[in-house]
């Protein structure tokens, strides 16, 4: 259980929000310039990119939720890595628009499939992340 | 190629900070002791609602030459990535969809879980569809 935070300036969150936001759009910005680069096709790589980061970016958040639940951590970590870097590292509106681009041309149900497969993916490895101790101090 | 970087950091930035303004916001609201999920998922929801519908406006607007239509190609090409994978892409999320779903499905089960990823799902494509008919 996280503790009550004692009351802090605003403008700390909020840079730290700031800057992890610009790092995490940057980084998903460079996964998808690399995959275009390298995948042939368009819609297969649009779709390994949105999928790579929003499943991963879920796993990162586990775990670094995990963390924080046991070790606590500086009051920055969760709007600086949290919030605003996995927060903009992931994406809802890209996926979405990238659906329309996908049932047009796979189907609704791959579409369906494609997000309801993400979350299901993303969930595991996030449950998984967040219980896993990564410091090999053993579950508690 | 330096515009398109600096013009994604900075919408991610933007995008960021107003999806946390609602947080901040639902929090002050609700107050930090009432009911932690029901406060910071409707938050999340109105983010990601309010990205794919800026995303539909932009889109529909833009590929009509209303937005920026007689800008070079390269300055019109990085207000693109501005709104739409800076702006757009870090005022929604996805990692907080899937950990409130976590938290729903220990809570009330996976049928909640799964029930709330489609609800937003279909959130999102409604306000889509609504801000491609605004932008046309």
């Amino acid at each position: 259980m996280p503790e009550p935070t004692p009351p802090q300036p605003v403008w700390m969150p909020t840079a730290a929000v700031a800057a992890g936001g610009a790092l995490g759009a940057l980084a998903r910005f460079g996964v998808e310039v690399a995959l275009l680069a390298t995948v042939d096709s368009v819609l297969l790589a649009a779709s390994l990119s949105l999928g790579a980061v929003n499943v991963l970016g879920a796993a990162g958040l586990g775990g670094l939720l995990g963390w924080i639940d046991r070790h606590g951590g500086p009051d920055a970590l969760r709007p600086l890595v949290g919030i605003g870097g996995l927060g903009a590292f992931t994406t809802f509106s890209g996926f979405v628009a990238h659906l329309r681009v996908l049932e047009a041309e796979a189907g609704a149900w791959a579409t369906a499939l494609f997000f309801m497969g993400s979350c299901c993916a993303a969930g595991v490895l996030f449950d998984a992340a967040r219980n896993a101790p990564a410091d090999g101090a053993g579950p508690s | 190629m330096i515009l398109d970087v600096v013009a994604v950091a900075a919408g991610g930035a933007v995008g960021a900070l107003l999806r946390f303004a609602a947080i901040r916001r639902a929090e002050a609201r609700t107050g930090a002791a009432a009911r932690p999920w029901d406060r910071v998922a409707r938050a999340t929801l109105g983010a990601n609602v309010g990205g794919c519908l800026l995303l539909g406006v932009w889109v529909a607007a833009a590929g009509a030459g209303r937005i920026a239509g007689d800008w070079p190609p390269a300055a019109a090409n990085a207000l693109d990535l501005f709104v739409l994978t800076g702006v757009c892409g870090g005022w929604t999320t996805f990692s907080t969809i899937v950990a409130d779903g976590a938290r729903l499905r220990a809570e009330r089960g996976p049928a909640s879980a799964l029930g709330y990823a489609a609800a937003t799902l279909a959130a999102g494509i409604l306000a889509l569809w609504l801000g491609l008919r605004l932008g046309t």
